[in-house]
């Protein structure tokens, strides 16, 4: 343990000896997480407007013509027990008439001459909670049709929340390749500097092998420098992005408002996700580090 | 005990430099190789330290074969087998304490054991002004001296010093052989000095003398008797 104390301080004095290429390592490192957690941070942005919007997603389901009220009763009670099922309205054709003619507005004598009876029962379904939640009722009501005796038709009022979740799918999947090729280049980045330190020390290398060193005596240094990098890379990467969520979150909700991005506090990472993004960074300057080692014959 | 037998070694298109050399040098001794430059003394020494390969015979430490030795047991064996080379290997950009401590850490000590060692050593060879130089800007001799230090610093079961005077006035190599002379009856350390010069060990107590010649490792007549182990605890 005390020579881990002691190989972090030579780490500590390798960075303080050579600033600018242990620098711009840590600069591209953060460079690259800055274009990968800002993907990731709008993708959480629209994740939280999307499970706010789609509070209140509703369907339409379709009866068949002449269903009785005792048969529609059975299908709302069914429906109700499905999950994030927040209201079930019934609309009796006569309604339903109602609301068509005060749609068709002037042209609503060309349906004068049609019967109430000739719309069915329909019920509107509101499904309340988060986006995944609204999808995956969605997807058990579209079932019902063929399972459920008496149903006809079923249909998604509003799509756009579907669309959003693809959008924010696809902005995921962005991030993560534009994290793996980040992390890739900044690795290449460490590995590179790492390489250059060790040609530079290699005299001092030899010396301090010739006096007995075991290879992880000698390789210590070199990979805590290459962490260290990884690191330092991510806490500054994570800093910027604070800073910039700080500055353009109020500017977002007073564009836009709260109650359309649906969140009201600062849309930022989970420690968990701040823990595991270090912890990424640490094990790709290790990696890299380790790469550069093997690269070498000391 | 540090046993040679029938050592040959010939770097190619050159002439043997041993053809069957033969030596035993008995723990806590004082042993000086000497020869011409070229003849072979720091290969010889490298050869102990397993740093050079030999092409056939034996090198045995505590009957252990040199040759036959893995690397970790090769790492082990250089912890504990200091050597004061001829261009005296230090870490320039580091300072003459860390330099003196490095051999120290390597070897896992640490704190209060690896302060009291090194101020030890900077005390022995009078470097308190230099202490926290940086031993790139020292002078010769000064680097000789923390060279020495180093390799004394974790009180080595064998030290090899190759041409310990080189560099050196007289004085000075007078005042560090002085030092150097004393470890096998302060530390229990067994000293093999190789040098060109064996003029300057005269009158310091050196056990055997050896001249490298054809090949062979030939003794003198300057045998010494060694100092029984209560002659030894009481000096």
């Amino acid at each position: 343990m005390r020579n881990l104390f002691y190989h972090c301080k030579k780490a500590l004095v390798e960075f303080k000896n050579k600033p600018g290429s242990h620098f711009f390592a840590v600069g591209t490192v953060a460079l690259a997480l800055v274009l990968a957690g800002s993907v990731f941070l709008v993708s959480q942005v629209l994740r939280y407007a999307s499970d706010t919007w789609g509070n209140g997603a509703m369907v339409a389901i379709y009866l068949d013509q002449g269903t009785t009220p005792d048969r529609v009763d059975a299908i709302k009670s069914r429906i109700s027990e499905l999950e994030g099922i927040y209201a079930i309205k019934t609309i009796t054709p006569d309604v339903a008439r109602k609301r068509l003619v005060a749609n068709l507005q002037r042209d609503a004598s060309l349906i004068s001459n049609v019967e109430p009876t000739f719309f069915p029962h329909s019920l509107e379904v509101v499904i309340r909670g988060d986006r995944n939640t609204v999808e995956r009722t969605r997807r058990t009501l579209g079932k019902l049709k063929g399972i459920v005796a008496g149903i006809s038709d079923i249909r998604g009022v509003h799509t756009w929340n579907r669309k959003i979740g693809y959008i924010i799918d696809i902005m995921l999947l962005i991030g993560l390749i534009l994290l793996t090729l980040v992390l890739f280049a900044s690795g290449y980045v460490i590995m590179s500097t790492t390489r250059l330190s060790i040609e530079s020390r290699l005299d001092e290398l030899k010396v301090i092998k010739f006096l007995g060193a075991s290879p992880a005596f000698i390789q210590t240094p070199l990979l805590l420098t290459g962490m260290l990098q990884g690191l330092l890379g991510a806490l500054v990467a994570f800093g910027v992005l604070f800073g910039l969520a700080h500055f353009t979150f109020p500017l977002i909700t007073a564009l836009v408002g709260n109650a359309l991005v649906g969140t009201n506090t600062l849309v930022f990472f989970t420690p968990v996700q701040l823990l595991s993004g270090l912890g990424i960074a640490t094990a790709t300057g290790l990696i890299a580090g380790k790469l550069a080692l093997s690269t070498i014959r000391v | 005990m540090i046993t040679i037998q029938n050592l040959s070694k010939t770097f190619s298109q050159r002439e043997p430099l041993f053809s069957g050399a033969s030596l035993t040098i008995a723990p806590h001794t004082v042993t000086v190789i000497t020869g011409p430059s070229g003849s072979g003394k720091t290969t010889l020494l490298r050869m102990i330290r397993g740093e050079e390969p030999y092409d056939s015979g034996r090198i045995l430490l505590d009957r252990k074969e040199v040759s036959r030795l893995n690397s970790r047991s090769l790492m082990m064996l250089r912890r504990d087998m200091g050597m004061v080379c001829q261009e005296n290997n230090l870490l320039a950009e580091r300072s003459v304490l860390e330099n003196i401590a490095l051999p120290l850490r390597i070897k896992g000590i640490h704190g209060a054991l690896l302060r009291t060692r090194v101020e030890k050593m900077i005390e022995l060879f009078k470097l308190e002004k230099v202490a926290f130089t940086a031993c790139g800007v020292i002078s010769g001799g000064e680097k000789r001296k923390v060279s020495m230090a180093r390799a004394m610093s974790v009180a080595p079961g064998i030290l090899l010093a190759d041409e310990p005077s080189a560099g050196l006035d007289p004085l000075q190599t007078l005042e560090l052989i002085t030092i150097l002379f004393a470890l096998p009856l302060e530390e229990g350390t067994t000293l093999i000095v190789a040098t060109h010069n064996p003029t300057l060990l005269e009158g310091l107590g050196v056990h055997g003398t050896y001249r490298i010649r054809d090949g062979q490792l030939q003794g003198d007549d300057c045998h010494v008797e060694l100092p029984s182990e209560m002659e030894r605890f009481t000096l």
